[in-house]
């Protein structure tokens, strides 16, 4: 892989980041200008991948590009996202999971644990929750530049731990729940921009999952319920035909120790 | 036949293994009459142990409402009716119960269900029981706060002298009981189910484990319970990692009402009375055993709630109940004969770290660790302050002043 390459997988983390988040100044600047058109479709272009490349054309035709679109894609993102028109479709990773934020608290720990092995924390006074879809993208960006300078460097060591860290990340979070993310848009909203993206981001990630080697399990639509299929009715699958075949002293309870089971 | 001497019923009791002790074994004692039901213990096992996939369902720790509430649904109800009645009798002050527990109930004869590594011997089928169906795990706080009893009206007055409340509930905080016979390790047919010799803590070796299922069947008190997902068995670890440590478990440090206190638990005759745990289950006999009759050998001991019929709670804390409560309100009452025993329930669930042993001087109650190192230290008289009723300064008369 060379440094280019992590390059551009770095600026399409970062466009999809920020157009996932509210739209604001730096946004609607990138859009207006046509930098976030040309960046994107460089960038697709460069990592050699049609499907990637198609998608990022979607995402660019269907992105604002005067004034009056921007406000109403600022409209669009607060009806889908935002708190203030009670938009229902959830940014954050823990949505998707099973069980609630309650019990998933290990994983914002996770999370947090890979931001801060890298250096990073959020911005001063930002209190966003570490499991957004944003904040794991830019996080993604960060560390494929990194990858990109260690390569132009030539640290082996570096660059293995960056690759790593990666395909765990991608694993064990942002690609368990894009596809599930991706549908719900699908489903639920009508706007095209967003759609777009969204099918951009689940398909980078499926390209990164490859490149890195990982296949994370996709979070289930609707939990099973924990015990389903186990008590079907048939109920007892012991064959029923052993007997007793031993006689002899008294057994002994199974016993251990801290390093288990003697 | 294997005769193990479980002194909770006061006799020999039939039992799939031989009666094997460890050296230590991980005890608890739970003052009823203090828990809130704040549920604090049940998250912070939750979010210590039960987080995963396929632990959705798993409380090893949670608090229910008795007599309505249990987890899961109606677990004793079902093994109390399965058994049905058995009486105690006393001798010289000795109570033996007469009636079958879980091991003897079907007439097994344990040698000739010799215990071995063949998952197809099926040894532990005899042990009475039953699988709970996925419905009964899915309501951890059915009941919650329905009271019992009759009703009454709005001029009812509970004197002081009353024993008991005419309507009535208690929160009923329950967890693995770490038994000495264990249902879960009797029940298992590979023999995946092992109790720790250092320290008595019942773990699954979840490497051995075929899934059977026959732990969740065996363990009366609901607390073995099926992961789905990852297609074995699993139980509360008595926090193992931190009791290595000379910690107490998380639903124990984290109790708001401190109604729990942790340590070692020894059979009567080798009981010490400097030990918190031997002196509240032997000296003192306010706490006892949850559902003694079915033969386990719980170590989890409960202090019985004041306020609560005895008849219902002798079915479930023994024919001991009577005496605890009365010694237990002697105590708070501050009867001098009492004293030691007041001070230990001041220095209950004051510290994160085990208490070994403890003292009670003229002033306090103090705690010490394993290493005989102070670890806490409570006042006998809690000090108390009182303000002037008038506030000169702000020419205001305070409405709180103690």
């Amino acid at each position: 892989m060379t440094a280019t390459i992590h390059v551009h997988r770095a600026r399409l983390y970062k466009l999809a980041s920020m157009a996932f988040d509210r739209p604001g100044e730096e946004f609607e600047e990138a859009l207006l200008s046509g930098t976030f058109e040309e960046q994107l479709l460089e960038s697709a272009a460069a990592l050699d991948d049609e499907p990637l490349e198609e998608h990022a054309e979607a995402v660019a035709e269907a992105a604002p590009t005067n004034e009056d679109e921007f406000d109403d894609c600022y409209s669009d993102w607060a009806a889908l996202f935002g708190f203030e028109e009670g938009g229902n479709i959830s940014q954050y990773q823990i949505e998707y999971s099973p069980g609630t934020l309650v019990t998933s608290t290990d994983v914002l720990a996770d999370i947090s644990g890979f931001y801060g092995a890298f250096g990073l924390s959020m911005d001063e006074g930002n209190r966003e929750r570490v499991d957004h879809l944003c904040i794991q993208l830019e996080f993604l960006s960060h560390l494929a530049l990194q990858t990109a300078y260690l390569e132009n460097e030539g640290d082996e060591t570096g660059i293995e731990v960056l690759t790593d860290a990666q395909g765990s990340f991608l694993e064990d979070h942002l690609g368990r729940w894009t596809g599930r993310f991706r549908e719900t848009l699908e489903d639920e909203a009508d706007v095209e921009f967003y759609r777009a993206l969204a099918v951009l981001v689940d398909s980078l990630v499926a390209d990164d999952t490859d490149r890195f080697g990982v296949e994370p399990k996709q979070f289930e639509e609707t939990p099973a319920s924990p015990l389903e299929g186990l008590n079907d009715g048939e109920g007892d699958f012991r064959c029923g035909t052993c007997s007793a075949t031993s006689s002899g002293p008294t057994a002994e309870m199974p016993m251990g120790n801290r390093k288990g089971p003697y | 036949m294997a005769e193990v001497y479980n002194w909770q019923i006061g006799r020999e009791m039939e039992y799939p293994y031989g009666e094997a002790r460890p050296e230590k074994q991980w005890g608890a004692v739970f003052d009823i009459n203090k828990c809130i039901a704040c549920q604090t213990c049940t998250l912070s096992c939750k979010t210590t142990w039960t987080h995963g996939e396929g632990q959705e369902h798993m409380f090893w720790n949670n608090v229910e409402t008795k007599p309505y509430g249990s987890h899961p649904i109606g677990w004793d109800k079902e093994i109390l009716e399965e058994l049905g009645v058995g009486e105690w009798t006393e001798e010289d002050g000795e109570y033996v119960y007469d009636g079958d527990t879980i091991f003897e109930a079907n007439d097994i004869d344990w040698e000739d269900m010799e215990p071995d590594d063949d998952p197809g011997n099926m040894h532990g089928e005899g042990i009475e029981g039953y699988r709970p169906d996925s419905e009964d795990w899915a309501y951890p706080n059915l009941g919650e706060d329905e009271p019992a009893g009759e009703k009454f009206e709005a001029d009812t007055h509970i004197s002081e002298d009353e024993e008991t409340h005419p309507m009535w509930f208690f929160y009923l905080p329950r967890l693995c009981n770490h038994c000495t016979f264990a249902g879960c390790a009797g029940g298992c047919p590979v023999q995946a189910v092992y109790k720790r010799e250092e320290d008595g803590i019942v773990l699954i070796d979840e490497e051995n484990c075929e899934a059977l299922q026959e732990c969740v069947r065996a363990c009366p008190y609901g607390k073995s319970i099926y992961n789905p997902q990852e297609g074995v068995s699993q139980k509360c670890v008595g926090c193992y990692p931190k009791v290595e440590q000379g910690l107490v478990p998380q639903c124990f440090e984290t109790c708001l009402g401190k109604i729990r206190q942790h340590g070692w638990v020894n059979p009567p005759e080798e009981a010490d009375s400097s030990n918190p745990i031997d002196y509240l289950v032997h000296d003192a006999e306010v706490a006892l055993p949850l559902y003694p009759q079915l033969g386990l050998e719980p170590n989890v001991y409960y202090i019985p709630p004041i306020n609560v019929p005895t008849d219902y709670l002798v079915q479930m804390f023994g024919p001991r109940v009577e005496e605890a409560k009365e010694t237990y309100q002697a105590a708070r009452r501050g009867d001098e004969e009492y004293r030691k025993l007041r001070g230990l329930l001041h220095l209950m669930g004051s510290t994160e770290w085990r208490v070994e042993e403890f003292e009670v001087t003229d002033e306090e109650a103090i705690g010490y660790d394993e290493d005989g190192s102070t670890v806490a230290r409570v006042p006998m008289e809690e000090p108390q302050y009182e303000r002037e009723l008038y506030d000169e300064d702000n020419d205001a008369y305070r409405l709180d002043i103690t």
